[in-house]
């Protein structure tokens, strides 16, 4: 479903490169997390996957459509979550999820099925009619997430989507991931959180300084390291951690 | 003081900082270094586009008062005018510093007073404005004191009248934003009040500045006419410059009178210590209200609540709402809309006053001007208000930096955003010149097919003009801004648009003036105008259309 093909990138030509070489394929049916330090390059290969970023070498594929090649039919497969839930406050929920719905052409039906089903999963249906900015940062997040998912997308990537929400909506919103995984769709998310990724997760991504320093399974992970936790092996791996924002 | 001075250079750095040299130096990125190069230079224009308006007029005012024996009206016009521009022109810049900022609750949150807080807010107002005081004050008193001849003291008391020339009008302002704000607040829809209450005292400005500069500017280019208007209101002029003591202490202290110095300046520090102390209470409240936006408790269950559209149409509806509902936006744009409407209606109220359209008429075929020079002027002043359009010269900086992200994650091409910024930019352009149209229809029955021309032209110079606006904000958009009024004001975006749009006017005037000497009537004017400038206007479509193509994204 998503694959990262010797993917580099930088941001300007003396900058060190946020992503150096990284190879990442992850199936359907995966429930992926991705996990570094800040300025490690989430972000970056979240940003390249979901088309907003162009790599400058490699190859980056979304349920089989080349993101630079077939821009379109790539972005059309993914439901995206930024981290910054800052955007388009002067909009009103609604107005929001609408215009989503327009975006990924869903139908008046669908969409109403859709909304209806999520505001009421998130407790959002008094705020639908309100501009988001009078929103609370959770609320934010969490139409962010339905807007995201509008168009029942097969991958969803999420850029620490737990943030800010409350306990039962980050409960709700997990059971929705493993569901979504359940149906043999991918769920690709980043996370600081190393005990969501260490129960959630069936795969794990460790990255550091662009480069992907360890993934596999939990089980796969620990290997090495016998009865070690994530977070031992965390930062065992980042050891040698920046702090510059990617 | 410690806490005021650190606030008071987040504020300058807030507003200065693309200005600072030293913040130019640390700027890797070659085509950020080429960004904040190009915002210095964008400032030093417009300072210098201001000067070489104002200090060649205070040259030849200068002239004429001096045949006149008045050469010190100059100082006191200055002084005068100064702060009257100070007293309307920042209304909303400090309405929007003190009230709109972003900062509010978070500096709230700080063990700061709230009269610190104001006071650095204001500080920063004051040295704004008198950036601005310096066009009026400095040369006029230099260009007073290299005629008259004076001592090394009267450039002393040049700089402490400069200095202080601001004050009081920017307490005024304070505290009237402040009355306004409190009574807006008393209202649920308070920015539309805002929006509402801006545009009225924006058009009320427009109105009473053309209708106060229309004399001068026509007699601008006639030295005898100007001076027969300043021999006839020479007791006006005076009595003018002496209707606001402040103004006449700063003056007289200017010319040389000591005590009148002293006197305006104690008023104008008194009058600032009196408008911090008194604001700072009223102050936090006021401003933490307008971070509380009243929620609406509606349930949507209703179908029309679900209705598809395309996504183009979801792109418009969003730009759409953006502008409404951010009053500064709202105030920065709408003028695209009512400018020409406000511009014609006043040329063709004069030319009514003045005999009416049917003696124009007489007028012109007696003197046998060519058939298309209604149409031209009336385009020419048409376009020159319309083709000033922040709403698509800033459409792609005013996403920011994370909703330009979002945007181009979705599966949406390129153009359609571009199709969708035009179509907002165009209908704010082409609503204004069709009013205009309107209007000039209303008052000029006479001249019904010259005014369908010149609102064709006008539409056509709309197109190319906005094309080539967003183009240029496609290529090299501000997406990195901390408030709304930096967003669609402190970019290139505006000014760029605005420096294009001139050009192509020069451009259009030029191919009228050359149809004109082959003596083409209206109609052949009309047709050889619309071909050549649909011609361009689907050029600069398609060229715009590449570019969102290959420039949208930006890595």
């Amino acid at each position: 479903m998503i694959d990262l093909i010797n993917v580099s990138k930088r941001y300007h030509k003396d900058a060190p490169k946020a992503l150096d070489n990284m190879n990442l394929h992850v199936e359907g049916g995966q429930l992926y997390g991705f996990i570094g330090p800040n300025g490690a390059g989430k972000s970056t290969a979240i940003k390249l996957m979901c088309g907003i970023l162009r790599p400058d070498e490699g190859t980056v594929r979304i349920a089989g459509h080349d993101v630079a090649g077939d821009r379109l039919a790539a972005q059309q497969q993914i439901g995206y979550v930024p981290d910054n839930n800052d955007l388009y406050d002067r909009l009103t929920g609604m107005e929001y999820l609408n215009f989503m719905g327009d975006i990924y052409g869903v139908s008046a039906a669908d969409r109403k099925a859709h909304i209806e089903k999520y505001l009421n999963i998130f407790s959002l249906e008094d705020a639908a009619a309100s501009q988001i900015r009078t929103y609370s940062k959770g609320m934010k997040q969490k139409i962010m997430v339905i807007g995201a998912l509008i168009h029942n997308p097969p991958v969803w990537v999420l850029d620490e989507p737990l943030g800010g929400l409350d306990p039962r909506a980050a409960h709700l919103l997990k059971e929705e991931m493993r569901a979504h995984c359940q149906k043999g769709n991918t769920v690709f998310f980043s996370t600081h959180v190393l005990e969501v990724a260490e129960k959630l997760c069936t795969r794990i991504g460790i990255i550091q300084k662009g480069t992907l320093r360890a993934e596999g399974t939990l089980e796969e992970l620990r290997s090495g390291e016998k009865g070690a936790s994530l977070e031992e092996l965390f930062l065992e791996l980042t050891d040698d951690g920046g702090e510059e924002d990617a | 003081m410690r806490k005021f001075f650190a606030l008071l250079r987040i504020q300058l750095l807030a507003r200065y900082a693309d200005l600072k040299p030293s913040n130019l130096k640390k700027i890797t990125d070659p085509k950020e270094k080429k960004k904040a190069r190009s915002t210095i230079l964008a400032y030093i224009l417009v300072a210098v586009m201001f000067a070489g308006m104002i200090i060649p007029y205070e040259l030849f005012m200068m002239n004429l008062l001096s045949q006149l024996g008045m050469e010190e009206m100059l100082p006191a016009l200055a002084v005068t005018l100064s702060m009257v521009c100070t007293l309307i022109m920042s209304f909303f810049f400090i309405m929007t510093s003190l009230y709109f900022g972003k900062d509010a609750a978070y500096l709230a949150a700080m063990p700061i007073k709230s009269r610190t807080v104001l006071s650095a807010k204001l500080t920063q107002v004051w040295i704004s404005e008198t950036l601005i005081s310096t066009l009026f004050i400095l040369p006029a008193s230099i260009i007073y004191g290299i005629r008259v001849g004076v001592d090394a003291m009267f450039y002393l008391r040049m700089v402490l009248v400069w200095l202080t020339v601001s004050i009081l009008p920017i307490c005024i302002v304070a505290f009237l934003s402040t009355l306004l704000i409190r009574l807006s607040s008393l209202w649920k829809h308070r920015e539309t009040m805002m929006t509402v209450g801006g545009i009225l005292m924006m058009l009320a400005y427009f109105v009473f500045v053309f209708s106060m500069s229309s004399g001068p500017m026509d007699a601008m280019e006639d030295p005898a006419m100007m001076m027969q208007l300043l021999t006839d209101n020479k007791a006006t002029l005076q009595q003018a410059t002496r209707l606001f003591p402040p103004a006449v202490w700063l003056t007289d202290g200017l010319l040389g009178d000591w005590g009148q110095l002293v006197l305006g300046l104690a008023v104008n520090a008194a009058a600032a210590v009196f408008t911090v102390l008194a604001l700072s209470g009223p102050y936090r409240k006021l401003s933490l209200l307008q971070t509380q936006v009243p929620e609406n408790k509606k349930v949507l269950k209703d179908d029309k609540h679900f209705r598809s559209s395309t996504p183009f149409m979801a792109c418009f509806k969003r730009e759409w709402r953006q502008i409404c509902r951010v009053s500064t936006y709202a105030l920065n744009t709408f003028p695209t809309a009512f400018m020409p409407v406000i511009f014609v209606g006043m040329i063709g109220y004069m030319l009514m006053s003045e005999g009416g359209a049917g003696e124009l008429k007489t007028a012109l075929s007696t003197a046998g001007l060519p058939g298309g020079l209604v149409a031209a002027v009336l385009a020419g002043l048409m376009c020159f208000m319309a083709g000033i359009n922040p709403a698509i010269a800033t459409a792609v900086s005013r996403e920011g930096r994370n909703g330009h992200g979002m945007l181009t994650s979705l599966p949406v091409k390129p153009q359609v955003y571009a199709k969708a910024k035009m179509a907002v930019g165009m209908l704010l352009s082409v609503s204004g010149v069709t009013a205009a149209s309107i209007v000039a229809a209303v008052l000029m029955p006479g001249f019904l097919p010259d005014i369908a021309v010149a609102l064709v032209i006008g539409i056509l110079y709309c197109l190319i003009t906005n094309a080539l606006s967003l183009l240029f904000d496609i290529r090299s958009p501000k997406l990195d801004w901390m408030t709304e009024t930096e967003a669609i004001k402190q970019g290139t975006g505006t000014l760029k648009g605005m420096l294009v749009g001139l050009g192509i006017l020069l451009a259009v005037a030029g191919a009228s003036v050359g149809l004109f000497l082959l003596n083409v009537g209206l109609m052949v004017y009309g047709l050889v105008m619309a071909a050549v400038l649909g011609v361009i206007g689907w050029l600069c479509w398609t060229l715009l259309m590449r570019t969102a193509e290959k420039s949208y994204w930006q890595d």
